[in-house]
């Protein structure tokens, strides 16, 4: 390979013989003078295109066409002649420097195009450039040069991630290996699991047990996932009376007294706050506005009166000290109910973590824009991460998720989309420039993911997927595999 | 010429010595020395039909010249139903660089087959590589004399190879197959390059054994007289040919076999070509058995096609050059850009 020019932060290798670099890899350019190294990630690959190369391409298929070809070449010219053809160009982005061995961001010279020595950098002699270390691995996948790649549970601590891509690309299936991964090193995750899918981190994909088996808890909402009033609070069943069934102020002002009256007597209980709601003196059109919302709570199934069988989250975390992953399948509840579940559960998780009730906790969201409400967003970038809640978002739809959201985000794990509005998105709010997102991403095959963020030190990986080890569940439901 | 001169003079304040002569007289004796050595004749201009060059390039009227000067006997093409192979043989020669005691040249050959009006096959041949210097001369058969011009003139050496590879070629087609018209780019005559065991007797000798039609076809020709007689072809509306023999017997002595203005088909363009024996039976033939583009017979576009060098071919001569033989690439200048650079 050899530098053929420099544009801003971009340079284009041109290379003849086969060279096994791709889109994604790291290449470094070594000034064999000067004794300084730039690395370079490939992000778009093309043919090189000169018009006589191009005229010699046409004419030789019209030749080739018109009658059969004979050869012969003793000089084997021709051979010459298919690799200038097959010459290609990497259009690189400049992305580090390293003098005296250590990494650097003064990028701010360039290389000699004759005395440079250009090799492809593996992503695993990148991470210790990098010292990309920590405690706790998460093996997610494979790099090009087929080393296992792995980022650590340290780079998720903390931090906001995003895990998006098209359709069927591959992204829950990440989320489960970080799912799992997380609880082996004793973390507890709580998922929203909108297709009923994350169950199967319990099971092995022959039938066995996974190493987490013991570890999942899985609670629908209403059968398994239940509340006692005074288990929930005051704060928590108003946050979702408010934004999950709009309940207006005047009547939540009524529902305070109501609380308040049946906390002081230590009656709080469904049937009794339903039996306050019809005997208390207010305004009839109050009244009706809290029985509606009476009537929605009893119909979720989401409360008990018997506090033996209330989910208490505390607890739960304490008889699963070695990590746990809560599986909040929502599968089978209406829209209504996953909002008042979701309201429920963070207002819950929130008032224990302010109390130090319980250590932090990582969420896995699918699709969180069909339950969460519009100011969450905010509150999960700023108050949520203080208090030690941190949020992994998994969406196919990159513009349901707020601009401000994307340029808070530590990881972004993208997966293949080819629509180019999503592209566009994606890219626009990305800490990676433009180019590399649009020409990467719309190539990435089925399971592999561009990884860009905290965990890769900023360096974008792309990397191919490892193969779940657990059952998979929440595939698509189809007519004719049924039929047949 | 005078004014020019005179404006000069009154303009700049040149040295006394310029004083001293007499600018017009110059002028004025230049003049009359011009028409006695080379008299411009322009008036002799007057109303005449003009087709202005580009380039240097030569190009053809597209109706002819309007003359009827001459008297022309044309003969209609009649196409025979036989077939027969038609072969058509190209190459062509590039000089590639120089050392301090020789030159490198490269060579490419086409040959193309058709049959029944339709072309076979082709086969591409090279690029090969020739280093002309001191020591190839005793290889080469040629007098010592002639090999100076080789050695020094690059356009000669050129020449010398393309005879050379296409005699060869010719000589095996010739040679191999039988009832064939064979197709060569330029006009049928002896060059003092060839080589014995493939000189153009020996071509016509495997010709004659194997009765192939053998056939020079050039696109232009150097003989502007000849221009005259295409014009009365080109308003003919079928295919034809005149008997140019006589003329171009009288302007070049080293022509082999009959000199011919031909248009192979009716809208084609008008091609000297030069034919062994029987004209009639060797073109009705070949306008049988080739498709015929423009007048022109498209084994011999193909010939010349896959024959030529392509900026491709000439990068990977040089590269090859450089890593199998492990020379340095020297730095150059072009010398004329270098003297008279550009005011630009």
């Amino acid at each position: 390979m050899r530098i053929l020019s420099k544009e801003g932060n971009e340079l284009v290798l041109l290379s003849i013989t086969d060279d096994a670099v791709e889109k994604g890899d790291y290449v470094l350019i070594e000034d064999i003078k000067s004794k300084r190294k730039l690395i370079v990630q490939v992000y778009e690959e093309e043919y090189l295109n000169i018009p006589s190369l191009i005229q010699d391409i046409v004419k030789d298929e019209i030749v080739k066409a018109s009658s059969r070809e004979g050869l012969h070449d003793p000089l084997n010219i021709s051979n010459l002649s298919v690799m200038v053809r097959d010459a290609k160009l990497f259009k690189c982005k400049i992305r580090a420097a390293i003098y005296n061995g250590i990494l650097s961001n003064n990028v701010s010279w360039i290389p000699s195009r004759v005395d440079s020595k250009i090799t492809k950098l593996k992503v695993s002699d990148l991470d210790v450039l990098l010292a990309r270390k920590g405690m706790f691995p998460i093996d997610i996948g494979k790099t090009s040069d087929n080393d296992q790649f792995k980022i650590y549970a340290e780079d998720l601590d903390g931090s906001l991630n995003v895990i998006t891509g098209k359709k069927e690309s591959g992204k829950s299936h990440l989320a489960k290996t970080l799912v799992k991964k997380l609880v082996e090193h004793g973390a507890f995750v709580i998922v929203f699991d909108l297709n009923n899918e994350y169950g199967g981190l319990a099971w092995n994909r022959d039938g066995t047990p996974s190493t987490i088996n013991e570890r999942i808890s899985i609670k629908e909402p209403g059968s398994g996932l239940k509340f006692a009033l005074n288990y929930t609070g005051k704060g928590a069943i108003v946050n979702m009376l408010k934004y999950a069934l709009d309940m207006p102020t005047a009547s939540m002002r009524e529902f305070f007294r109501i609380w308040d009256w049946l906390n002081a007597r230590d009656s709080l209980g469904i049937e009794r706050l339903g039996n306050a709601i019809t005997n208390w003196n207010i305004n009839e059109h109050v009244r009706d506005a809290l029985i509606s919302r009476l009537y929605s709570i009893q119909a979720s199934k989401l409360f008990t009166d018997d506090s033996t069988k209330s989910c208490r989250f505390e607890e739960i975390i304490k008889q699963n000290k070695n990590g746990l992953a809560l599986v909040v399948g929502m599968g089978k509840t209406s829209s209504i109910v996953r909002r008042m579940t979701v309201e429920l559960v963070l207002s819950k998780l929130i008032e224990l973590l302010e109390h130090d009730s319980i250590p932090p906790i990582f969420i896995f969201a699918e699709e969180a824009h069909l339950y969460l409400r519009e100011t969450y967003w905010e509150d999960v970038i700023t108050r949520m991460r203080h208090f030690g809640i941190y949020t992994t978002f998994i969406t196919n739809q990159p513009d349901a998720i707020n601009d401000s959201i994307y340029r808070q985000v530590d990881n972004i794990f993208l997966f293949n989309f080819t629509n180019d509005a999503d592209l566009e998105r994606i890219s626009r709010v990305s800490v990676v420039d433009t180019d590399t997102i649009k020409s990467i991403v719309r190539t990435l095959p089925q399971r592999h993911c561009f990884v860009v963020g905290k965990a890769v030190r900023d360096l974008p990986v792309a990397i191919k997927i490892t193969d779940s080890q657990v059952l998979t569940l929440g595939n698509t439901k189809k007519f004719f595999k049924i039929k047949n | 010429m005078y004014m020019l001169l005179n404006n000069m003079h009154t303009q700049l304040n040149l040295p006394t010595q310029l004083d001293m002569i007499d600018l017009n007289d110059i002028t004025h004796r230049f003049d009359e020395a011009i028409n006695v050595i080379l008299e411009p004749k322009l008036d002799a201009l007057l109303g005449k039909q003009i087709l202005f060059s580009s380039d240097e390039k030569e190009f053809r009227p597209l109706e002819g010249w309007d003359s009827k000067k001459y008297f022309t006997n044309i003969n209609i093409i009649n196409a025979i139903d036989e077939t027969a192979i038609v072969a058509a043989i190209d190459s062509s020669c590039l000089f590639i660089g120089e050392t301090a005691d020789g030159s490198i040249y490269s060579a490419k050959c086409g040959l193309a087959l058709a049959y029944r009006g339709r072309p076979i096959m082709h086969f591409k041949i090279g690029p090969m590589l020739f280093y002309i210097n001191e020591d190839s001369v005793v290889s080469s058969n040629i007098n010592k004399k002639l090999w100076r011009f080789v050695l020094f003139d690059t356009a000669t050496a050129k020449r010398m190879i393309r005879v050379r590879i296409e005699r060869l070629l010719q000589n095996e087609v010739c040679r191999l197959l039988t009832n064939t018209i064979i197709l060569v780019d330029g006009s049928l005559k002896r060059s003092i390059f060839e080589d014995k065991q493939n000189s153009f007797n020996n071509i016509l000798q495997n010709c004659e054994v194997n009765k192939n039609k053998l056939l020079g076809i050039s696109k232009t020709t150097k003989f502007k007289i000849l221009d005259q007689f295409a014009s009365s072809l080109m308003r003919n509306k079928d295919a034809c040919y005149v008997d140019v023999s006589s003329i171009v017997n009288s302007l070049t002595r080293n022509i082999i076999g009959k000199p011919l203005l031909v248009k192979l088909n009716n809208n084609g363009l008008i091609l000297r070509i030069d034919v062994l024996k029987d004209p009639g039976e060797s073109l009705g033939r070949l306008v049988t058995n080739d498709v015929i583009t423009n007048g022109y017979p498209e084994t011999l576009r193909l010939a010349h096609h896959i024959s030529i060098f392509t900026r491709t071919d000439v990068t990977c001569l040089k590269s090859f050059i450089l890593s199998k033989f492990g020379m340095k690439e020297m730095m150059c200048e072009d010398v004329r850009r270098t003297l008279l650079g550009t005011f630009l």
